[in-house]
């Protein structure tokens, strides 16, 4: 967990709830640091009315498809009972009739496929409801081979990336704050030896960890972070 | 959702998560708790970069990184405050930290000797300690407020005019005008006396 100095990220939520004339509150809030974390905390949790330029709506069902996606869930439960009430059509088909009509069917699919992505690429734009990916800062994704533990440590590893004259890997804990970084390499693996962990990292506990590839000073490309169990 | 998830506390469907990591209970109760928090974390960025398209990449990635974090979520935190560090440290790598006497946002008329700022980049390579003991020793506590959210939090003007209740009619950009004059001066006069000096021998 992050820590600003003298207070942790953690508290916050803690403090905000004590009296203002509480003995820790009044202490958090001596310093400018104090007072302006508070300060961003409390609009954080309590937004107040958002303008229409905020174009809330719209970034609600991005975010809520986002989850969705994530879960790994095809619908929620909402969609998934309403799929459920599904009642059939009016208009019966025998199987056969189906199966008459497949390739003409198929053909049909195709062209409206086809003719959709056409559409999509002509207007590609701000409003476009298409997630959008992950990258960094314009760099391209980096991606990551599941850690493998063996004989010399933990193992981790990446695909190399064109160009790329040296890795750096990071550590970060569950809210992102920074716990290590291990010296640059130039191989597209690392291994962690268990016995001399970088500092910041402890045995048995679940990290995240990223990598990104440089040529120079000039990023190229960079992970997702991804969870790391150091055994 | 359902009403259980809909009323039921953070720390409730924190425990529903733990209980069942992998199940369609956990997947449920993680939809609903960030599913409730979205609103806020888009807002937040919103708010913090001023463009709907970069708030919405900041806020997924955010939420991405929430769900990935999740498993070592301890629970020592509020959840709330656990997402706000993780909100807040995406935004804080999005938005480059504003200098201390220099800020195209702020009117800086009798500021500006329009060549370098060494004292900028001094303040930029001391970091926050150097910062912190600045302001507090020659700033008002609003006008301390009001500098560090917006050179270390990177927070817009008029977002920390709306966060501090400023109800001037300059709004925070007052605050920051008179705050960097003070600490314009209060560098000059340091400079001048030898006090804390880049090479750390103050």
């Amino acid at each position: 967990m992050e820590r600003d100095r003298e207070f942790s990220i953690e508290e916050l939520g803690e403090i905000a709830e004590l009296s203002s004339d509480h003995p820790r509150r009044r202490e958090f809030e001596r310093s400018p640091r104090g007072r302006a974390l508070l300060a961003t905390y409390r609009s954080f949790v309590n937004p107040g009315a958002a303008g229409a330029e905020a174009g809330l709506e719209q970034a609600r069902a991005h975010l809520q498809a986002l989850l969705v996606r994530e879960l790994g869930q095809s619908a929620g439960p909402a969609a998934a009972g309403a799929a459920g009430e599904r009642r059939p059509p009016s208009n019966s088909w025998s199987w056969r009739s189906w199966a008459a009509l497949r390739p003409v069917l198929a053909l049909a699919v195709m062209v409206i496929v086809a003719a959709g992505a056409w559409v999509a690429t002509q207007h590609r734009g701000a409003s476009n409801p298409v997630l959008r990916g992950r990258r960094v800062g314009g760099t391209v994704e980096l991606a990551l081979h599941a850690p493998r533990a063996t004989a010399e440590g933990l193992e981790l590893s990446w695909e190399p990336v064109a160009g790329a004259d040296r890795y750096e890997v990071a550590f970060f804990a569950s809210d992102l704050g920074d716990l290590a970084h291990a010296p640059a390499t130039s191989e597209p693996r690392l291994v962690l030896s268990l016995a001399t962990l970088p500092s910041g990292l402890t045995r048995g506990s679940t990290v995240l960890w990223q990598v990104s590839a440089r040529r120079g000073d000039t990023p190229l490309a960079q992970s997702e972070t991804s969870p790391l169990q150091i055994p | 959702m359902s009403d259980t998830h809909r009323n039921a506390p953070d720390e409730e469907l924190l425990r529903r998560v733990r209980e069942d990591p992998d199940g369609a209970a956990g997947r449920a109760a993680i939809e609903a708790l960030l599913g409730r928090y979205m609103e806020r974390i888009y807002l937040y960025c919103f708010r913090m970069v001023r463009d709907r398209d970069r708030a919405l990449d900041l806020a997924q990635e955010s939420m991405i990184d929430a769900l990935r974090g999740l498993p070592g979520f301890e629970g020592r935190a509020r959840f709330a405050s656990w997402l706000f560090a993780i909100v807040r440290n995406r935004c804080r790598t999005a938005l480059r930290p504003r200098s201390l006497t220099r800020d195209d946002e702020v009117e800086t008329d009798e500021l500006s000797d329009g060549g370098a700022n060494p004292e900028a980049l001094w303040i930029e390579r001391e970091g926050e300690a150097r910062l912190e003991r600045l302001v507090m020793e020659h700033l008002e506590p609003l006008e301390q407020s009001a500098i560090w959210l917006r050179c270390v939090e990177g927070m817009p003007v008029d977002e920390i005019t709306r966060v501090l209740g400023v109800e001037s009619a300059s709004g925070a950009r007052g605050l920051l005008q008179t705050a960097r004059r003070k600490l314009r001066a209060a560098l000059s006069r340091e400079e001048q006396t030898g006090k804390g000096e880049p090479d750390g021998t103050r």
